[in-house]
C-alpha cells in the first residue's frame, strides 16, 4: 500500500427503497407492478447495476484537476496556469481539486467518490485518436480489436433488447460497439422518433432478420427503426436535482430519464467535449470542470431520489493527461497518466493512488501508477459482466467493498 | 483485380448499375438524363466527362455566381448560410468530382469554424481545397497548412522560439501526411521547433515572424538542419508513409471503407509517386480502373450525410420548387455531418459511424421530410409522378418502383424486395400520386439505400 495513499471514510450508503424493477424493458409500469411479485429476480443482483461512462474528451489536464499543490515544481513548471491560493479546493495537506470543482469535493466528503490517481498504460500514445482506441478497447497492441470493452462484457447477455445507449451528439463511441450488444444512440436534445409516413419496418422485418446478424449495415438500420418503435423516449420528467444547462447536463438528464423508465441498458455513455488545451487553458478549462462535477453531482442526486444509488456508478475517464511544463501559450501539450473518476454510492470513496510525484518524472510526463484497465476489471466484475480479455488479464482495483 | 484499366464484358457490362456507381462515388449522383447519356455513351466518355476538369489538376474558384452567393454567406455571419452555400454548389457543380475533393480535403484537413469562428477564413480555406484539391499534393498541403483558418485552429500563432505549442506539428504528421506509427514524439518535438514563426498577421493573413523563429538545427525523420517550416513539408513529403496515406485517403472516398487491401492501397501510392502526387491523375486512374468497377466494390461504402441528402436531390430534378439550401443543410447536420464544424481534427470516422440509430432515424425522417415538402420554401411536395411519367413514360405502382430502384440505386434493389414495397403500398388506398412518394421513402429506408 503506497505511504501516501489517503483513504477518506466511505458513508454509509442509503439502503435501497423496494419495488425498483427492471428487467422488464419497455413494459408500462401498470404491467410490470402486475407480474413483478411473481417473476422478478431478487433486488439488488448484480444483473440490475449500470455503469454510466462519461468521457472527458480531448485530453483532460489532470495535474490541474487533482493538484499536487505542495509540491514545488508544480508551480514552478506552471507559472502561467498553476492554480494557488483561492483557485484551489484542499483535499488535504497534499492534494487539492481545481476550485470549479465543488461539487466534486461535495461528492468526496459525502462518500460518493473515488479519485484514482496516477492512471494510463505502458508506452503511452500522444495521439488522441490512437490512445482514445486503446481506452474504448481496452487494448494497447498493434491491431486494435473492433469492439469496445463494455460492448464485450455486454455480449454473453446480449439480445433483443438494447444492451447500451448513447446519449450525445457524437459519433458512437467504440467501447459501446460490438458485434452482438443493441446499442441504441440518442440525442439529449430530442427524442428518437421515426417520421416517416409508412413503417420501413413492413418491407425489412420478415426478409432482413437473418441476414442483419451478418451485416452490419442491415443489422444497424434494422436496430434503428426497432429502437424507435420500442424506445419511445422518455418525456422529461421534473429531475429533483439541478442539472447544468449544457450538453453534459441535458445528456445525464435523459440518461437519468431512460433509468427512471427501467430500460434494459446497462451501459450508458457521454462525452464532454472541449479538453485538448493547447492554449489559454485556465478558463475554458475550469469552465469544463464545473460543468463535469456539477453534471455527475446532479446524475447522482437524481438517482438518490429515485432510490437507485445503489446501482449505479460513473466513471470518468480522458485519452491521456497533459505534460506537466505549460507550454509557450498559456496552455499544455499532450502528455500521460492522469486521474479517473468512479462515482456513486456502491464506491469505495477516497482518494487511491499515490500524489503524483513532480520530482521523478519520466521526461516531462508523469509516471503511471495504475493500468486503467483494472479499473476496467473492477467495473466489470461490480456489473456481474466480466470480459476474460480485461479480467483474466488486469487485477480489479479495490473500487467496491 | 487491380488498378488497370477496366473494360465491359459480358460478366461486367456496362449497365445502369455501374453508370449509377460511378456518378455516385465520384459525384453527387445524376438526374435520369444523364445517366442515359453516360448508359449510351459508354464508359470511357462518361469517365471523360467526369474527370476532364480534375486531370488538369488546379483551377480558380467556383463560378462567379456562386462567388456572390458566397459572400453574401461570409457577410451574413450565420454559418448555416455558408453550409448551404456549399451545398448547393454540390447540387449545382457542372463539376461534381471537384466538389467531392473538396468535401474529401475537408475531413482530411478537418478544421472547425467552432474555433476558428471566423467564415471568411473558412471559406478561403474551402476555395483551397476546391482549387488545389487535384493537383499536385506539395502545393494543396502548403496551401493548407500556410492558410490562417488551418493556422489558428491548431494554435501557430502561440508556437514561437522556446515556447512551443506541438498542436500544429503532430497533426500535420498525424494526420494530413505520414499517420501514426511513422514518426517519433520526437520528430513532434523538433516539428514544432520548426514551425516556431508561423503566424497569422493582423489583416488575417499568414506571416513569418522571423524572431519567434527558432533558428537552431533540428532532426527530423533523420534530417538535420536549421529548419524551418517549409522544410518540414519538403522533409514530409520525401516520405513514402506521406504517399501511402493518401491513397489510403483517395481508397476511403472513392473506394470502400473497409475492402481495400493493402497491396492495393499501395500501388496507388506508387502510381502517386509515379506523377509527383498528381490527385486528378490518381483519380483518373481509380475510376477506370477494374477495382473501381468490380461488383464487391459498388454499394459496398455507406454513403456520407451529404452525399445521401445531395444525390437524392439530384436524381429527383427537385426544381420545382428548388430545394431550400438552408433545409439541406439543417439535415445534413441533423444526419451527423455538421459542413465547417467537424467533431475534431481527425474529421468524421465515417462508414460505420454514419449509421447509429438517430441517424437512420434521421435520413428516413430526411426522406419524409422530402415528400411532405418540407425541403421548399413553398412547402410544395415534389412532383415525383411527373418525374416518373417524365423519365419511363409508365406510372403504374409497379413501374414506379422499379424505375426508383434504378434511378436511385442502379437496380440493386432485388426483385423480392421491390415486390415487398409493393405489398408493403398495397395496404394503402392513397392516389397514385402519394403511392409513389410512399415508395420513394421505403426504397430510402432500405440498408441498400445507404450504401453506394
Amino acid at each position: 500500500m503506497p505511504s501516501r495513499r489517503r483513504l477518506l471514510t466511505r458513508a454509509m450508503s442509503v439502503a435501497a427503497g423496494g419495488g425498483w424493477l427492471s428487467s422488464s424493458p419497455f413494459l408500462p409500469s401498470f404491467v410490470r407492478g402486475s407480474v413483478a411479485h411473481a417473476s422478478e429476480p431478487p433486488l439488488n443482483t448484480s444483473r440490475d447495476r449500470i455503469l454510466v461512462l462519461i468521457q472527458l474528451d480531448g485530453g483532460n489536464d489532470g495535474l490541474n484537476c487533482v493538484v499536487p499543490h505542495a509540491q514545488e515544481p508544480y508551480l514552478q513548471k506552471r507559472p502561467e496556469i498553476g492554480l494557488r491560493g483561492n483557485q484551489l479546493l484542499k483535499i488535504n495537506d497534499e492534494l487539492s481539486f481545481h476550485g470549479s470543482m465543488r461539487a466534486m469535493a461535495d461528492l468526496l466528503e459525502d462518500g460518493r467518490l473515488a479519485v484514482v490517481q496516477n492512471v494510463g498504460y505502458p508506452n503511452p500514445d500522444r495521439s488522441h485518436f490512437r490512445s482514445m482506441a486503446i481506452w474504448h478497447t481496452g487494448f494497447n497492441e498493434d491491431e486494435l480489436p473492433t469492439n469496445g470493452w463494455a460492448a464485450r462484457a455486454l455480449e454473453p447477455q446480449a439480445g433483443d433488447a438494447t444492451d447500451a445507449i448513447f446519449v450525445g451528439e457524437q459519433e458512437l463511441p467504440l467501447s459501446l460497439q460490438s458485434r452482438k450488444t443493441v446499442v441504441t444512440s440518442v440525442s439529449p436534445n430530442q427524442q428518437l422518433r421515426l417520421k416517416s409516413p409508412i413503417d420501413p419496418m413492413s418491407v425489412l422485418a420478415s426478409h432482413h432478420a437473418e441476414v442483419a446478424s451478418h451485416d452490419f449495415v442491415q443489422r444497424s438500420v434494422l436496430n434503428a427503426y426497432s429502437a424507435a418503435k420500442k424506445l419511445s423516449q422518455p418525456s422529461k420528467s421534473e429531475p429533483v436535482a439541478s442539472y447544468p444547462a449544457s450538453q453534459l447536463g441535458r445528456s445525464l438528464r435523459t440518461t437519468a430519464d431512460f433509468i427512471r423508465i427501467e430500460s434494459t441498458a446497462r451501459v450508458y455513455c457521454s462525452i464532454q467535449s472541449g479538453y485538448d488545451t493547447h492554449q489559454n487553458q485556465q478558463a475554458s478549462h475550469g469552465r469544463l470542470l464545473e460543468d463535469f462535477s456539477e453534471s455527475v453531482k446532479a446524475f447522482l442526486d437524481d438517482m438518490q431520489a429515485i432510490q437507485m444509488q445503489d446501482r449505479v456508478v460513473v466513471m470518468a475517464f480522458s485519452e491521456f493527461g497533459r505534460r506537466v511544463t505549460e507550454n509557450g501559450s498559456a496552455g499544455t501539450d499532450h502528455g500521460t497518466a492522469g486521474p479517473v473518476f468512479v462515482a456513486g454510492s456502491p464506491v469505495n470513496a477516497g482518494l487511491i493512488g499515490q500524489v503524483p510525484d513532480l520530482t521523478n518524472l519520466a521526461g516531462d510526463d508523469l509516471t503511471m501508477e495504475f493500468d486503467f484497465r483494472r479499473i476496467y476489471a473492477s467495473l466489470q466484475t461490480w456489473l456481474g459482466c466480466p470480459d476474460a480479455s480485461i479480467t483474466n488479464n488486469f487485477d480489479p482495483l479495490a473500487l467496491f467493498s | 483485380m487491380g488498378w488497370e484499366p477496366w473494360t465491359p464484358d459480358q460478366e461486367q457490362p456496362w449497365n445502369l448499375k455501374r453508370v449509377v456507381h460511378l456518378h455516385r462515388r465520384a459525384g453527387f449522383g445524376a438526374s435520369w438524363q444523364q445517366l442515359q447519356q453516360d448508359l449510351q455513351e459508354g464508359p470511357d466518355a462518361a469517365v471523360e466527362r467526369m474527370t476532364q476538369s480534375v486531370v488538369r489538376g488546379a483551377t480558380d474558384s467556383p463560378d462567379d455566381l456562386m462567388g456572390h452567393v458566397g459572400d453574401a454567406a461570409v457577410g451574413s455571419n450565420r454559418p448555416e448560410r455558408l453550409k448551404a452555400w456549399w451545398l448547393l454548389r454540390m447540387l449545382t457543380s457542372t463539376d461534381p468530382l471537384r466538389e467531392k475533393l473538396t468535401l474529401m480535403w475537408h475531413n482530411h484537413f478537418a478544421t472547425s469554424n467552432a474555433k476558428v469562428a471566423n467564415l471568411a477564413a473558412m471559406r478561403t480555406q474551402n476555395a483551397i481545397f476546391f482549387s488545389q484539391g487535384a493537383g499536385r499534393f506539395a502545393d494543396l498541403l502548403q496551401a493548407v497548412v500556410t492558410d490562417p483558418a488551418m493556422l489558428v485552429w491548431l494554435d501557430a500563432p502561440s508556437n514561437r522560439k522556446g515556447r512551443p505549442n506541438e498542436n500544429l506539428a503532430r497533426e500535420i504528421m498525424e494526420l494530413f501526411t505520414l499517420g501514426i506509427g511513422n514518426y517519433s514524439e520526437r520528430d513532434v518535438r523538433e516539428a514544432a521547433r520548426a514551425l516556431t514563426g508561423w503566424s497569422v498577421n493582423d489583416a488575417g493573413r499568414f506571416e513569418f515572424l522571423a524572431k519567434s523563429h527558432d533558428h537552431g538545427n533540428k532532426t527530423i525523420l533523420g534530417q538535420t538542419g536549421p529548419w524551418n517550416g517549409h522544410d518540414l513539408l519538403r522533409i514530409l513529403m520525401e516520405q513514402d508513409a506521406t504517399v501511402e496515406r493518401i491513397a489510403w485517403r483517395l481508397c476511403r472516398v472513392f473506394m470502400s471503407v473497409k475492402q481495400v487491401p493493402s497491396a492495393l492501397v499501395s500501388r496507388l501510392a506508387e502510381h502517386l509517386r509515379s506523377t509527383g502526387m498528381h490527385i486528378g491523375s490518381a483519380l483518373q486512374t481509380i475510376l477506370r480502373s477494374q477495382a473501381f468497377f468490380a461488383d464487391e466494390n459498388i454499394g459496398s461504402r455507406v454513403s456520407d450525410p451529404a452525399e445521401f441528402v445531395v444525390s437524392t436531390l439530384k436524381a429527383l430534378e427537385s426544381r420545382s420548387p428548388w430545394p431550400s439550401s438552408t433545409r439541406m443543410a439543417f439535415w445534413t447536420t441533423e444526419l451527423g455531418q455538421d459542413l465547417f464544424f467537424p467533431p475534431n481534427v481527425g474529421g468524421w470516422s465515417g462508414g460505420r459511424n454514419w449509421l447509429s440509430s438517430r441517424h437512420v432515424v434521421g435520413r428516413a425522417n430526411f426522406v419524409a421530410a422530402l415528400i411532405n415538402g418540407e425541403l421548399s420554401r413553398s412547402r410544395a411536395a415534389p412532383d415525383l409522378a411527373g418525374m416518373v411519367r417524365r423519365n419511363c413514360g409508365d406510372t403504374a405502382l409497379g413501374a414506379s418502383i422499379a424505375h426508383l430502384n434504378e434511378l436511385l440505386l442502379g437496380g440493386r434493389l432485388t426483385e423480392a424486395s421491390c415486390s415487398r414495397v409493393a405489398l408493403a403500398l398495397q395496404g394503402h388506398h392513397d392516389e397514385p400520386e402519394d403511392q409513389i412518394r410512399l415508395a420513394l421513402a421505403l426504397n430510402l429506408a432500405l440498408p441498400e439505400a445507404q450504401q453506394v
